[in-house]
């Protein structure tokens, strides 16, 4: 353990070197250190929400509707294409999980199945990525007369996939519709979605922007029943809609319930004025244009109902044909509400209904008053572990001491090269990584004491101080890093921060202690040849132990 | 200079001697944490209950009989408040609002507007019922899976039955710290699971140290009683044990003066960890490796000398 190659001197100060300009640019202020050019590292770790200020919420998609809108569109395209095909069929109806019908005619069993099979492939979808395979989702059965399109269990694990990430990406355009905010957004399990907004402490208006689905369509109402109410029955093919009360309609609408056209078709949305009210200007891409053109000339002198979410927010009287693709909303808007819907309808329809079911908020003041006190605390742990070292341990302790600045140094880089995040578990876990990096040196340390007092030189002391040592140090930082990595794994939030500075400051320490200590101590040694070592009492010797 | 002796050097306590006064005294300590286990139970946080929590500040003195009523009228059920950070903050903790999701969130814009002007809100915290089962699992299962890791480690590196030694002492470590969070009330949350599982990593990392100790000193006294063995282990080791306690605990003890509300409960289980940990380590891991069948000799010093070549690289 005296010998420490040139290659191994050099590898651990270049890491050194490495460490503290990982670990510099979180020193300087936050403009500086993203104005340095990116040859020379500028990541800053991040601070954790605690730390920050912001708010976290966690979304669980009901994902019921999924399966459920899913196997509606399954139905109506077997519909549409039994009769394009003219296969007669009969009891078109769902089964769990899955549509069946029956084929009228034994002979068509055939048709019905080829048309059941290109429906359900026309649903499949890709994996994605270069190596993208088709992925099946629906399962073709035929039993006798009887063929059942069912949803397969890899079908709906992949359709969730699919609406999770739609999801995000449209909540992110809703929360961060300027792309300035660093907002998180990331997958949880199968339903869940964690969104973390730095910065923000009511969550009011985030909530307003991700609690509904907004999907738009446009229906024609009932031609003789204008008027209808709460208990009119509607006949087939009619649903009863709701006027939507949070946009000042009120009463009931009749209207057809499959829609002429619906919000995909939408590429832009916009809050207007029209006569001094709040309006919504809208554009649809080519093929909304032309259903729109078609729709309001066959239809003109005719309201026209437009639903959002299942209720309906205005239904004006078509004046005109409108033929160039665009078009407005007028409604009893206030000038935020519409702002907020032409969002909504820019960002696109959520594929299911997202429902809160965590919150988190700290206010920016908290978070400043939690870092600062942290960062005293911490500060005067290291400077009262730095008394109680050198005070120990004299010459050696100041090693020690280096070592464990060290230490902090390289924490902090690992943890700004990987984007890791500094919360305030994480700013505890830090301190106690400082406990547990001085108990390195202090095993080595005494164990040379031991080996002195069993009569050993200072040279061979040394050398066994840190042999005999390395199975204890290797062996505990181990399994401290057990505990941390399960933390990461199984924590959230603030936790998982914690788990990760506590797992990187214990490596990092095992570094510091077995080749910073070790070098700085060899070296001394060469250069002083000592009699005795600093950690031996005067006292002890005096005393012969 | 004149160097500091914090703790006594070359001590010669017959630890396994007093096995039995250490023994009884963790019985007794056991037999307190489980009684108030079953009476007080774990005052569990919103993490692991559910619920919502609005943490506020003011200029002003807050009255919590005030905040109190104008709270209570708001149909929440059981409601908490209580000062926070001194006697200009309050905090609110209620049960979950009843009603979906969107009630909970209505529910801390209602209390929110009861108070009325003049606060500042630090703090507002949901968590739903779903949410808070799946933590609690998660944290349970995370301090549970650790401990066998641990102990499967140990059992990898030494043998068995210090492996089982290990895993008691760590499990009564935890216990005992549970016991804390039982006994002083402290909430118990997601950072008391960090708590734990710390100072799981902790006390197993002093039990490892005399353990490592204990294993070379087999090697090397091969005729020596095994009792001897273990005190002469623990008393070597016991400087050491003492002086990294004492620096963890000198690290830690700012946060727990300094630290502020957010991070006091996690500070007092570490520091209570840390000087259990170091009690059992001490007392109970050695002295359990008495009660095992015999452990065979050491392979000659093979495991040594491939960490001698191993650290020498």
């Amino acid at each position: 353990m005296i010998n420490i190659t040139r290659f191994q001197l050099w590898s651990a100060l270049l890491a050194c070197v490495f460490a503290l300009l990982f670990a510099a640019p979180n020193v300087l202020p936050e403009k500086t250190a993203k104005s340095l050019p990116s040859y020379v590292p500028h990541q800053q770790f991040s601070l954790g929400l605690d730390l920050q200020g912001g708010a976290y919420l966690l979304l669980e998609a009901e994902m019921k509707s999924v399966e459920a809108d899913a196997l509606k569109t399954v139905r109506d395209a077997l519909r549409k294409s039994l009769r394009d095909q003219r296969v007669r069929y009969e009891e078109l109806r769902y089964v769990p999980r899955g549509v069946a019908f029956r084929a009228v005619d034994a002979a068509q069993i055939d048709a019905a199945r080829t048309v059941s099979e290109t429906v359900a492939r026309d649903q499949d979808t890709s994996t994605g990525g270069v190596f993208g395979q088709r992925q099946r989702l629906y399962d073709v059965r035929v039993e006798g007369n009887a063929v059942t399109v069912r949803l397969t269990d890899a079908g709906l694990a992949s359709l969730n996939q699919r609406v999770i990430e739609q999801a995000m990406e449209i909540l992110r355009r809703r929360i961060d519709p300027e792309g300035t905010r660093e907002v998180t957004i990331q997958r949880q399990g199968d339903t869940r979605v964690i969104v973390e907004v730095p910065g923000v402490s009511d969550t009011q208006e985030i909530r307003r922007r991700i609690g509904t689905t907004a999907k738009m369509t446009f229906h024609l109402p009932h031609p003789s029943i204008l008027n209808p109410t709460e208990t009119t029955q509607p006949p087939p093919g009619y649903t009863l809609m709701k006027g939507a009360a949070s946009m000042g309609e009120q009463g009931w609408y009749l209207v057809q319930t499959e829609a002429e056209l619906d919000g995909t078709h939408l590429t832009d949305a916009q809050q207007t004025f029209q006569d001094g009210m709040p309006i919504i200007q809208f554009r649809f891409d080519t093929t909304g244009a032309r259903i729109f053109c078609r729709i309001t000339q066959e239809n003109l002198k005719k309201p026209f109902a437009i639903v959002l979410d299942n209720e309906v927010i205005s239904a004006p009287v078509i004046q005109s044909a409108i033929c160039g693709g665009s078009g407005i909303i007028q409604g009893r808007f206030t000038v935020e509400s519409a702002t907020r819907l032409a969002l909504l309808l820019r960002a696109g329809a959520l594929p299911a209904k997202f429902n809160v079911a965590e919150e988190r908020t700290v206010g920016a003041t908290l978070g400043a008053d939690a870092i600062e006190a942290g960062i005293w605390a911490s500060m005067l742990g290291v400077a009262l572990v730095a008394f109680y070292m050198i005070s120990a341990y004299g010459l050696f302790g100041v090693f020690a001491i280096v070592a464990l600045t060290f230490n902090l140094i390289i924490l902090a880089a690992i943890m700004s090269a990987l984007g890791a995040t500094l919360t305030l578990p994480g700013i505890a876990g830090i301190v106690l990584s400082l406990g547990m990096s001085v108990d390195a040196n202090v095993l080595i340390y005494e164990r040379m004491r031991e080996e002195i007092r069993a009569g050993r030189t200072t040279l061979s002391a040394i050398d066994a101080g840190f042999r005999r040592a390395f199975t204890a140090i290797a062996d505990s930082n181990i399994t401290s890093i057990i505990a941390g990595l399960l933390l990461y794994l199984f924590g959230s939030g603030p936790v998982k921060g914690f788990g990760v500075t506590l797992a990187i400051g214990v490596g990092a320490s095992f570094f510091t202690a077995i080749m910073l200590t070790r070098i700085q101590v060899v070296y001394w040694w060469r250069w002083r040849r000592p009699k005795q070592l600093p950690i031996v009492r005067n006292t002890a010797v005096a005393a012969g132990a | 200079m004149a160097l500091a002796k914090y703790f006594p050097h070359a001590t010669k306590v017959d630890f396994v001697g007093a096995r039995f006064f250490a023994f009884s005294f963790t019985a007794l300590l056991f037999v307190a944490v489980v009684v108030s286990l079953s009476i007080k139970g774990l005052n569990l946080g919103i993490d692991f209950e559910g619920g919502l929590l609005i943490e506020a500040a003011s200029k002003q003195k807050i009255d919590i009989a005030d905040v109190r009523r104008k709270v209570g009228t708001l149909g929440l059920g059981e409601v908490q408040v209580q000062h926070v950070g001194g006697e200009s903050g309050v905090m609110i903790r209620a049960k979950r609002a009843p009603g979906d999701e969107s009630a909970q969130s209505k529910a801390i814009d209602d209390i929110k507007k009861a108070l009325g002007p003049g606060y500042e809100f630090r703090r507002q915290e949901f968590v739903g019922p779903k949410v808070s089962q799946g933590l609690f699992r998660d944290g349970m299962i995370a301090t549970g899976v650790a401990l066998l890791l641990i102990a499967i480690y140990v059992w990898v590196r030494f043998e068995w039955q210090f492996g089982v030694a290990g895993l008691v002492a760590t499990t009564h470590d935890v216990t005992m710290a549970i016991g804390v969070y039982s006994i002083t009330g402290l909430e118990f949350d997601l950072t008391a699971i960090a708590a734990l599982l710390t100072l799981a990593g902790y006390s197993i990392n002093e039990t490892i140290v005399i353990f490592d100790r204990l294993r070379e000193n087999m090697r090397r006294y091969k005729k020596t009683d095994f009792k001897d063995l273990i005190n002469i282990s623990v008393n070597q080791n016991l400087f050491r044990t003492m002086m990294t306690g004492g620096a963890t605990l000198i690290a830690v003890l700012p946060m727990l003066v300094f630290g502020g509300e957010s991070l006091f409960a996690f500070t007092l289980a570490i520091v209570f960890g840390v000087m259990i940990g170091t009690y059992s380590a001490i007392y109970v891991s050695s002295s359990l490796l008495i009660y095992m069948p015999a452990i065979r000799k050491w392979r000659d010093d093979k495991d040594e000398k491939a960490a001698a070549a191993k650290a020498g690289v």
